[in-house]
């Protein structure tokens, strides 16, 4: 097992991670801040995908500058969602909002189905195989500029949160519901940005990896897991927990996938997700109490 | 209580009315009759899920063909009597598949059709046999599908030992002919019942072929990134490379082999399903290039196989591939199984499947459609096609070539 191996597949890990870390951050944001599982954040990613690819094709604009495209059509589908499905069950037990976005996760897919075939479809940028060298170990351009958009925009999201009042409002909101109310915060409103935002983040990182990976109706299903695992790692509602758990998850599994034999990288996944869960329920950066 | 006697009278009558419009529009008397106006035929593909591409090409091949039945008068022997497509989505999963299938069944279906996948074909055909229901595997390679001594199970395709062998052989027969030394392999798999069966079947016939295995490397076909793996398959230094897997996976691994730039003498794959799909060389783009790929594949150059491609194409805006083609064949193996067994009766029509010598045929290898014990077409055969310049073509053996293969492939530093 040679040296450069077990580095590069660090490299491809992290940079992977990067992207699971976005997903990620806009999972956590939801349940967050409205305690709702989002189940249809994969079909959002796929949606994401979808507008970069559809505005690639009719415009020639790059997946990394038509990002905006994609943040502002998710946005706006997350908004659609929270006024006219989850508000409606906000009140009613948790499993309500949940079988919605299981419904709408369902629904979602098979209408990307029904309109664009389940035929494959790929962003083909010049630059999609470009890759540097160093030392024997090849860092992939777009794998990079995904690493790369993923973290600014974690970081302007960050910023938002930290300094707007906006983004002071939701952080309110997930710490006290009630006072929020009660200092005169519109809990409605917020949801509504919150629903937009988390969507909005699964579109982007949607967007940047489709230089890389292609374009089918089912391709969430492949992120939505990670997703999931890597939102329970960090902290359930942990914006920064989500983002270390990201690069953790992405490590791991480029690291069990060299180390280990067979398929086990599934394994491994799988298994932190149950130890995570059995020892540390609130997350590597969690709260202990609750 | 008087309220309750109203509400009763009314729920009465309207479960009764409904099960009477139901009875009427099933055609419950029709049951009742021997000689159908339509014979009901099922088919089992994932039309939805990860592999859908594929599931929905299996079922517009069925579908031309029941249509070119239908439109030149039906089965003859049954006066006339068209043929009825059930549907059925197996969703990609074993299970789904079985639930399925029990469904079809019941709905009175002569023959089925499926699965594309080994690992769904499996249960799905226990239980045609389990319900004396014949079963025409459109696609469904693994060798452990007919093993189990089957009545009901059929398969035109070839199966994995006789295809995989057929591969192997090939390898020592490119290095002499294009003079190029080839000492080793490494199979990299998807690890469900399909790329297993492969990849094992790989291992054992190498020896005999000259080569040795210097890796195996598995994978989930779902899998979002293969960098690990393929950086595997680099350190192990392979002459040439051997993948099974589907299309996702598939254009993945020509993706990030391309990303990390993993050379070798060749990439030969063993009936990878994603290899030869149609799409695979449009969604690559050139990181598919000079890929080859020992698959059950039409033979292009027979003139029904032409006038089919035309046909295909317009139905479904992609070429004709082995999906469509494998789709389309098994359907008249039954059609003249039906037209020489004159009766719907299942068993009957199974014993006439056996029987099976059909020479009007688009498949390789010039000999008739034959079953053995086992359900297995003796003269089922493979091509291999290869990806040059964007397309995809068959290019060996040289009877059923439309362009000849090229072998050992450039290094992709050297490559525009």
């Amino acid at each position: 097992m040679e040296l450069s191996m077990i580095v590069q597949a660090c490299v491809s890990g992290i940079l992977m991670g990067g992207v699971y870390s976005l997903i990620a951050v806009g999972l956590t944001l939801i349940f967050g801040i409205m305690k709702i599982i989002n189940f249809a954040h994969g079909a959002f990613m796929m949606l994401g995908m979808y507008a970069s690819y559809w505005v690639f094709i009719y415009f020639r604009i790059d997946p990394y500058l038509s990002i905006f495209v994609s943040f502002a059509i998710l946005f706006i589908v997350g908004i659609l969602t929270q006024v006219f499905l989850i508000e409606r069950v906000i009140d009613t037990p948790e499993h309500n909002p949940l079988l919605i976005t299981l419904g709408l996760w369902i629904f979602l897919e098979n209408l990307a189905l029904l309109i664009w075939s389940p035929d494959f479809r790929t962003v083909k940028v010049s630059y999609s195989a470009k890759s540097f060298v160093l030392h024997d170990i090849i860092f992939s351009f777009p794998r990079i500029l995904a690493f790369l958009s993923a973290f600014v925009f974690a970081f302007l999201l960050y910023l938002f949160l930290k300094k707007t009042d906006i983004g002071k409002a939701i952080r309110a909101i997930s710490e006290e519901k009630i006072g929020a109310k009660l200092v005169g915060i519109n809990v409605k409103k917020i949801n509504y940005i919150t629903l937009g935002i988390g969507a909005a983040c699964a579109g982007v990182a949607g967007s940047i990896i489709t230089p890389f990976f292609h374009v089918e109706p089912y391709i969430g299903e492949h992120f939505v897991v990670i997703a999931f695992v890597v939102v329970v790692l960090g902290g359930m509602g942990n914006f920064i927990g989500s983002l270390v758990g990201g690069i953790i998850l992405g490590l791991c599994e480029a690291l069990a996938a060299v180390l280990l034999p067979g398929s086990f990288k599934l394994l491994v996944i799988y298994l932190i997700f149950m130890t995570v869960l059995l020892f540390r329920p609130a997350g590597l950066f969690g709260k202990r109490t609750r | 209580m008087k309220r309750e006697k109203k509400m009763d009278r009314r729920t009465f009558l309207k479960v009764a009315g409904a099960a009477g419009a139901a009875a009427w529009i099933s055609g419950f008397p029709q049951v009742v009759r021997s000689q159908p106006k339509e014979i009901p035929v099922g088919q089992i593909h994932p039309l939805t899920g990860g592999l859908a591409q594929v599931g929905t090409a299996y079922k517009a091949g069925i579908e031309l063909a029941l249509d070119e039945i239908n439109e030149k008068g039906g089965i003859k022997s049954l006066g006339g009597a068209k043929l009825r497509l059930l549907n059925a989505d197996s969703q990609g999963k074993p299970e789904v598949g079985v639930a399925e299938a029990e469904r079809l069944i019941k709905e009175g279906v002569v023959a089925t059709f499926g699965c594309y996948q080994s690992a769904v074909a499996f249960p799905v055909t226990q239980i045609h046999e389990k319900y004396e229901t014949p079963f025409l595997i459109t696609l469904g390679i693994s060798e452990e599908i007919l093993k189990r001594g089957f009545k009901y199970t059929f398969r035109c395709s070839a199966d994995s030992i006789i295809s995989v062998r057929e591969i192997m052989n090939l390898i020592p027969i490119f290095a002499k002919e294009y003079k190029t030394e080839v000492k080793t392999i490494a199979t990299i798999y998807e690890d469900t019942l399909f790329g297993v069966t492969m990849s094992g079947n790989a291992k054992k016939h190498a020896p005999a072929a000259g080569l040795q295995v210097v890796a195996e490397i598995p994978y989930n076909w779902k899998t979002t990134d293969l960098s690990a793996e393929v950086t595997k398959l680099k350190a192990a230094k392979p002459d040439v490379i051997v993948p099974t897997g589907y299309l996702p996976d598939t254009i993945l691994l020509a993706r990030t082999m391309k990303e990390l730039k993993c050379n070798c003498k060749g990439v030969i794959g063993t009936v990878s399903g994603g290899l030869s799909n149609p799409l695979f060389a449009r969604e690559a783009g050139d990181a598919a290039e000079y890929m080859m790929n020992g698959i059950n594949w039409p033979n292009p150059l027979h003139p029904r196989c032409i006038a089919l491609a035309k046909k295909y194409e317009q139905k479904t805006g992609n070429p004709l591939g082995e999906d469509g083609a494998y789709g389309y064949m098994p359907v008249f193996v039954l059609k003249d199984a039906l037209e020489r067994a004159g009766t719907t009766d299942r068993k009957a029509v199974r014993k006439a499947i056996a029987a099976t010598k059909l020479e009007d045929h688009i498949l390789p290898k010039d000999k008739p459609i034959v079953f053995d014990e086992t359900g297995q077409n003796i003269n089922a055969g493979i091509l291999y096609t290869q990806v040059q310049k964007g397309g995809m073509f068959s290019v060996y053996p040289p009877q059923y070539a439309q362009k000849k293969p090229i072998f050992p492939v450039p290094r992709w530093e050297e490559r525009r």
